[in-house]
């Protein structure tokens, strides 16, 4: 067990009995607003409201500490200014909403305490919706040990300039299982707007990150999706990255990236250094670090030069950054079983690379007469056979693609490589049992 | 309605508080697990702390009665310099049993009373004190359950309160230093936070080691965990218990020691396998033996702006390159560590830090 699960036989918010019942739930709308002692009904059990006109400070945090299990605390529209953190653990079936993602703002601008805006741990079936967090003095909404997690419709938003300063992610569950995360928007985050880290089942899907430095980032996770989502003016619009020394998943895998849109993602690097994401050359559309088995196809991927897909071991990064070393005899720095196929490519002439690996690749690029789109870093396993560490790359148009020797400093550089005209079978759909809103 | 109040008596909006009220008496009357003073186990929390009839004389004064003894830690965890109260209640007759030095097993319904004061003037106690909050900790059959209650500013009261509360204090310190802050009270989300060890909420601060230390007591001064056999209050207890170093007392252990007891008493409530910061492979409690788990040479993960810009959580003889020092060296809100129960920089802690990863060697990091 990696993870403190409680059990889950109660589960009236699953997907399939919601969509089942919807048009009922639709007809009986207004009997929601009733309280019910209903053990297995779909209606929440009890409705805690929340307005600007009252003192909901204390109100909204007594709410989240009393709520009973398939309760709700509704925040009605207004800007509601808080000072600590909210937080909320233990329970199953909470559901915390606003209004609309532009009419109910949580305002975290004068924090005193905590280091998140909303936190929540050891929670089964949570679902946040129809909100915005706005300017924490760290991280948006954190989600932690919890099984089943849906956000629909949130914001995180740091209004502040693109500093080192800001929180590190908007939305971050961490080692969790069954995660959604729909139609969600994050900007400003100094990390990852979206961040799902050490968790299983998970998907990320059409959401919109801009002015990020990483905008999606899955970390150590084991069978995700991230589709439909649009990621622009971020450093790195997608991350998909396995790194060492972390304790629930060791070895990350089976991700699939597809359906999204990558656009100008030149926003120059403000993470703080000494954070993975401080590596990320602006211009990265997406990236893949030390993962095995990931599918990246359907993607468009614009104005994303320095690195348009990228993928990368972790030897790499020791090579380029010497605060990369690790002490983790059970970490795979490895790259194995990638497929990268049907993305397209749009390059913006004259873009300006920059940083550390920036100018380094574009020297590269240029010393060897070559403007890849899709970059191999080269390494290569000598203790794994051949057939399970492929990196096949097809059918994506026109785009180019190149094996940099990374590893070796560059040394060998090989476009359009062999070894990467093969193929690989699909990855299955990633299953997930993430409660759907009630209402 | 009444039906719905009786299946969710936890609910309790402003408007329905007679119905909640009711029940709790309700709840008194099926006492099946009465505590001697009047209330049963399942009525808790009680809306006040006089309620619990454990104090004699006037509140402010925390005079303990008989079911009470106070206790200390060699060392305890930095809140913004408050000074601290402690105290553990046994419902009489119950024992806790020893069972090895980080664990004792408490009997269902013994209770501690964590209270927090500052001094008008720490160099002059006679002077006054304001009480802010007291934490109260009660194993319940089915485990620990944590409640907050908040004093009022006429010191006659502390009442119950789930949401915490930041309060301006002021003070003089011992070097005569005018102090102003914000004083946090954690909320009750927050308590379980830092409590819940794996799955159940657990005490943290009087573990055996911790408490292995002499206390003066009304009668006399002798060691803590002694005088609660002598009391007939614990069973079990070895011979010899190893002793925790006292942070601040160089005699009482080495400067690694003392440091590795900082660190567990202030971080590993989070930074151990069970906590809540499990996720980033960081563990500062004693028993950690890995130096890379223990912050040596590992980089950060999901640090932030807490980097610093530095590359790893301690480097040997390098405590300005060190993560962990930079965090204990900040107040603000994304970079600071502990994340919650400070809002100032302990300097004497830091110090304290401070000297270890520069005694650390070999310098540097690969």
């Amino acid at each position: 067990m990696y993870i403190r699960k409680r059990s889950k036989t109660h589960n009236p918010l699953s997907m399939n009995a919601a969509n089942r019942v919807l048009p009922w739930m639709l007809a009986l709308l207004p009997l929601w607003l009733l309280p019910s002692c209903k053990e297995d009904s779909l209606e929440p059990e009890g409705i805690w409201f929340i307005s600007t006109d009252e003192d909901y400070k204390t109100t909204a945090q007594e709410a989240l500490v009393n709520a009973a299990d398939y309760d709700t605390v509704h925040f009605r529209a207004g800007v509601f200014e808080f000072n600590t953190q909210l937080s909320v653990s233990n329970k199953t079936g909470i559901v915390i909403r606003g209004e609309g993602r532009d009419v109910t703002i949580l305002d975290f601008s004068a924090q005193v305490a905590g280091a998140q805006g909303i936190l929540a741990t050891d929670m089964v079936d949570i679902i946040f919706a129809d909100l915005t967090v706005r300017d924490m003095a760290g991280d948006g909404i954190k989600v932690k040990d919890s099984d089943g997690i849906s956000f629909f419709r949130v914001g995180a938003v740091y209004t502040t300039p693109l500093t080192a300063d800001n929180g590190a992610y908007g939305l971050y569950p961490v080692t969790c299982e069954d995660v959604l995360i729909d139609d969600c928007y994050v900007r400003g985050a100094s990390d990852a707007g979206i961040y799902v880290g050490q968790s299983r089942q998970v998907h990320v899907r059409n959401c919109y990150v801009e002015e990020c430095v990483a905008g999606i980032e899955v970390e150590n996770c084991i069978n995700a999706d991230v589709y439909g989502n649009t990621a622009t003016k971020n450093t790195g619009g997608i991350l998909v990255f396995d790194l060492p020394s972390l304790p629930v998943i060791k070895n990350g895998n089976t991700t699939r990236v597809f359906d999204n849109d990558l656009i100008n993602n030149t926003q120059g690097n403000f993470a703080p250094p000494g954070n993975a994401v401080a590596n990320i050359p602006e211009g990265t559309g997406i990236m893949i670090l030390a993962y095995d088995r990931c599918e990246v196809f359907n993607n468009r991927i614009t104005g994303c030069n320095t690195l348009g897909i990228g993928v990368v071991s972790y030897l790499t990064l020791e090579v380029l950054d010497p605060g990369s070393s690790y002490d983790d005899p059970d970490y795979d720095p490895y790259v194995y079983n990638i497929h990268i196929h049907d993305n397209t490519f749009n390059r913006s002439p004259g873009y300006p690379f920059a940083g550390v690996l920036g100018l380094t690749l574009q020297a590269v690029y240029t010393a060897n007469s070559i403007s890849p789109d899709i970059v191999l870093d080269g390494s290569f396993n000598p203790a794994v056979p051949e057939a399970d560490q492929k990196i096949c790359v097809y059918d994506n148009g026109g785009a180019q693609v190149a094996n940099v020797d990374a590893v070796n400093e560059f040394a060998n550089v090989i476009p359009n490589p062999v070894s990467a005209d093969c193929t690989l079978s699909p990855l299955p759909e990633t299953a997930i049992d993430a409660p759907l809103l009630p209402y | 309605m009444h039906r719905f109040f009786l299946t969710k008596p936890v609910k309790s909006r402003p408007v329905f508080g007679f119905l909640t009220a009711a029940l709790l008496l309700f709840s008194a009357c099926r006492d099946d697990k009465g505590l001697g003073n009047g209330f049963s186990l399942d009525s808790l929390p009680l809306e006040q702390l006089s309620d619990y009839q454990l104090f004699e004389g006037a509140l402010k004064d925390l005079r303990p009665g008989p079911g009470l003894l106070p206790y200390d830690l060699n060392t305890p965890l930095f809140t913004d310099y408050a000074e601290k109260l402690r105290f553990v209640y046994l419902p009489e007759g119950a024992q806790i049993t020893y069972v090895d030095e980080a664990t004792l097993e408490y009997p269902v319904g013994a209770m501690l009373f964590k209270n927090f004061f500052f001094y008008a003037d720490a160099r002059n106690p006679a002077l006054g004190r304001r009480i802010l909050e007291t934490r109260v900790l009660a194993l319940h059959e089915d485990g620990w359950k944590a409640y907050s209650y908040l004093w009022n500013d006429a010191q006659t009261e502390a009442t119950y309160r789930v949401t915490g509360a930041v309060l301006p204090i002021e003070w003089i310190q011992e070097d005569g230093t005018n102090r102003s802050i914000q004083y946090v009270i954690p909320n009750q989300v927050d308590c379980q936070n830092c409590h819940q060890i794996g799955d159940p909420l657990m005490p943290l601060g009087p573990k055996p080691r911790n408490l292995n230390r002499s206390y003066s007591y009304a009668d006399g001064t002798v060691n803590q965990l002694e005088k609660w056999v002598e009391k007939n209050w614990l069973t079990g207890l070895p011979t010899s218990v190893p002793r925790m170093p006292i942070w601040n007392d160089p005699s009482s252990g080495n400067l690694n020691d003392r440091a590795r007891a900082y660190l567990d008493v202030n971080c590993a409530h989070c930074h151990r396998p069970e906590g809540d910061a499990d996720n980033s492979g960081l563990f500062l409690n004693v028993e950690n033996a890995s130096a890379s788990a223990l912050g040596i040479c590992k980089p950060p993960v999901a640090a932030g702006a807490g980097s610093g810009g530095f590359a790893f959580d301690i480097v040997p003889g390098r405590p300005d390159s060190s993560i962990l020092l930079y965090r204990m060296n900040s107040v603000a809100l994304n970079v600071m560590m502990p994340e919650a129960g400070r809002t100032i920089i302990h300097q004497e802690g830091f110090e304290l830090i401070e000297a270890w990863i520069a005694s650390l060697s070999p310098e540097g990091c690969p």
